[in-house]
């Protein structure tokens, strides 16, 4: 398959079943909310080592948000619900909690609840109230602004990680360029986040290394610099990959994403130094969802 | 789709109570037989009410010139639309669906309240969510809007819940109240929160305060405007507008950590 002068190779994307919750960050200008949501969810590009992985998902306008302000919504995914309600519980507390005029609440609902401001209430020591409004619980914890009003508990969501494809290109920078466009199109995707820097990733990763202790190393056959050494999927033309790494509620919106993305990299095509896309998979053993790019794309 | 009827009879007078008139125990074939009271003596429905059969989540009750207790007492789904005024104890322990009067309500209205709402669109009498004479608390779940305003006593004991009263409260409004919220625009009379031990009163009107009530000042507190835009949605105007408000502690003969809110600017 050839889409305006890119190869689109016969592969497929491997993803791994997740657990997620969406959560909506008000505050009382989008910047504060904003500031809140990059530290809440920085250093949340990989479950490798950061615990789990997160974004903004979109903005929200005063009329969307449960206390009338501006705010956005935000993703976390991580491997299990223990871990999933540790990185948030230890997220919005340091992130959120701490951010001037912020409040947090639910995003999502669920069959079964993680704990929101549930324990950050006992911040309060003891001054902390209780609202039940609409049938919802909230607390109303006192901090030096004011209050940080947090809802009780938002839902497990079960979802879909590490969608990706990658971008082949004759340099980085026209690698980068469509990156960005592709970003920018996922981004417009609602349930979708693409967690990395930018929301793209330079380190491709395979499974294992040479190294014991180490579950993950280089991905060498997409380095560039190592077609002399190893066995490559780098034809000679291609300088620089590039991989779009996404995390998605549902399947059908990782579909919907990686579509986007894809298309967006399509659109600009070979003349944009563009050579091919391919997608990073562990032969299929791994991941419960496999996204083939030419089915996407069709 | 018609909701179930019943409409008194002429000539009836007195009280009436209604406890049990419920929209699913109109359904029944022989509804007619329920035993109702009146001025205290046991009657059966079908000698104070005609019934028009209709659906069963659904109940309109058209009476005038009789004083009707007990109106959707224990109440748990459905609808129930009081056309006139309800006497004492409308709402009594109601667990579910909505009981909407036209007119007023006497006293002991949502007494022992858990869940639903309860809707009056003239005023209600004393002691409103409040708790029955020898129980440990008042209301304790749902919400309650009344257009009108309300007797001496509202929310005394409560325990939780929302009550939005768009008029003006009586005396001791919110005293010894456990927990839950009073949104009341048209303020209230004295001893307000008197023994308040938590819960909130959100109050259009500054009120006289005891000296057991310390002021702390102003705050910008967005739970208000989640509780606004709630409120809203069942009476408008009960909450006031904007998240800034002056703020009370107290009772601080009871802990201090109940408090009553006014706007700012007020």
């Amino acid at each position: 398959m050839i889409i305006n002068g890119v190869a689109i190779d016969d592969t497929y994307a491997e993803a791994f079943g997740m657990k997620a919750t969406r959560i909506l960050i008000t505050a009382d200008t989008p910047a504060w909310a904003r500031h809140a949501a990059n530290a809440a969810f920085g250093f949340a590009t990989s479950v490798i080592a950061c615990g789990c992985e997160a974004g903004i998902e979109r903005e929200l306008s005063p009329e969307e948000t449960p206390d009338g302000r501006p705010g956005l919504s935000g993703l976390l995914f991580a491997v299990s619900t223990k871990e999933l309600a540790k990185q948030l519980e230890r997220r919005v507390g340091q992130c959120v909690l701490t951010c001037p005029s912020t409040a947090v609440f639910a995003g999502c609902a669920g069959e079964e609840q993680l704990p929101l401001g549930r324990n950050l209430r006992y911040f309060g020591d003891g001054w902390q109230m209780s609202k039940v409004i609409a049938g919802r619980r909230y607390w109303r914890i006192p901090v030096m602004d004011g209050e940080f009003l947090a809802e009780e508990s938002t839902g497990l969501l079960r979802s879909v990680g590490g969608g990706n494809f990658l971008v082949l290109a004759r340099s980085r920078a026209q690698a980068l360029l469509a990156c960005e466009a592709a970003v920018a199109a996922i981004r417009k995707v609602p349930g979708a986040i693409a967690p990395f820097p930018g929301g793209v990733v330079r380190s491709g990763s395979k499974v294992g290394s040479k190294y014991k202790a180490l579950p993950a190393s280089t991905n060498d056959a997409f380095c560039p610099t190592l077609r002399g050494g190893v066995r490559s999927e780098l034809t000679p033309e291609v300088e620089a990959v590039l991989e779009i790494v996404i995390d998605a509620v549902t399947d059908a919106d990782m579909r919907v994403a990686m579509k986007a993305g894809m298309a967006a990299v399509c659109g600009l095509g070979a003349e944009a130094g563009i050579v091919r896309l391919s997608a990073g998979n562990y032969g299929g053993k791994l991941g419960q969802f496999h996204y083939r790019l030419r089915e996407i794309l069709a | 789709m018609t909701a179930t009827t019943l409409t008194l009879r002429a000539g009836i007078a007195g009280t009436v109570d209604l406890g049990g008139v419920l929209p699913e125990t109109l359904v029944r074939a022989d509804a007619g037989r329920l035993v109702v009271g009146l001025d205290g003596r046991p009657v059966e429905l079908a000698e104070l009410f005609t019934l028009r059969p209709g659906d069963a989540d659904s109940l309109v009750v058209e009476a005038e010139g009789v004083r009707l207790d007990n109106v959707g007492r224990a109440m748990t789904a459905g609808r129930l639309r009081l056309e006139g005024h309800a006497g004492d104890y409308a709402g009594e322990a109601m667990r579910g669906g909505e009981l909407l009067i036209a007119g007023d309500a006497g006293d002991f209205a949502a007494c022992a309240m858990r869940a639903g709402l309860l809707r009056i669109d003239g005023r209600a009498g004393d002691w409103l969510a409040a708790a029955r004479t020898g129980e440990r608390a008042g209301m304790a779940g749902g919400v309650v809007a009344v257009a009108g305003g309300v007797g001496d006593r509202l929310g005394d004991r409560m325990r939780r819940g929302l009550v939005l009263v768009r008029g003006r409260a009586g005396r001791a409004c919110g005293a010894r109240m456990l927990a839950g919220t009073l949104a009341v625009a048209g303020g209230c009379d004295d001893l307000a929160g008197f023994g308040l031990r938590r819960g909130s009163l959100v109050l259009g009107v500054a009120p006289e305060l005891g000296a057991t009530f310390n002021e702390a000042g102003v705050a910008d507190l967005p739970w208000l405007g989640l509780l606004r835009r709630y409120a809203d949605a069942i009476l408008p105007g009960a909450v006031f507008a904007g998240t800034r408000a002056r703020r009370w502690q107290g009772d601080l003969a009871q802990g201090g950590k109940g408090e009553v809110l006014v706007p700012a600017c007020g």
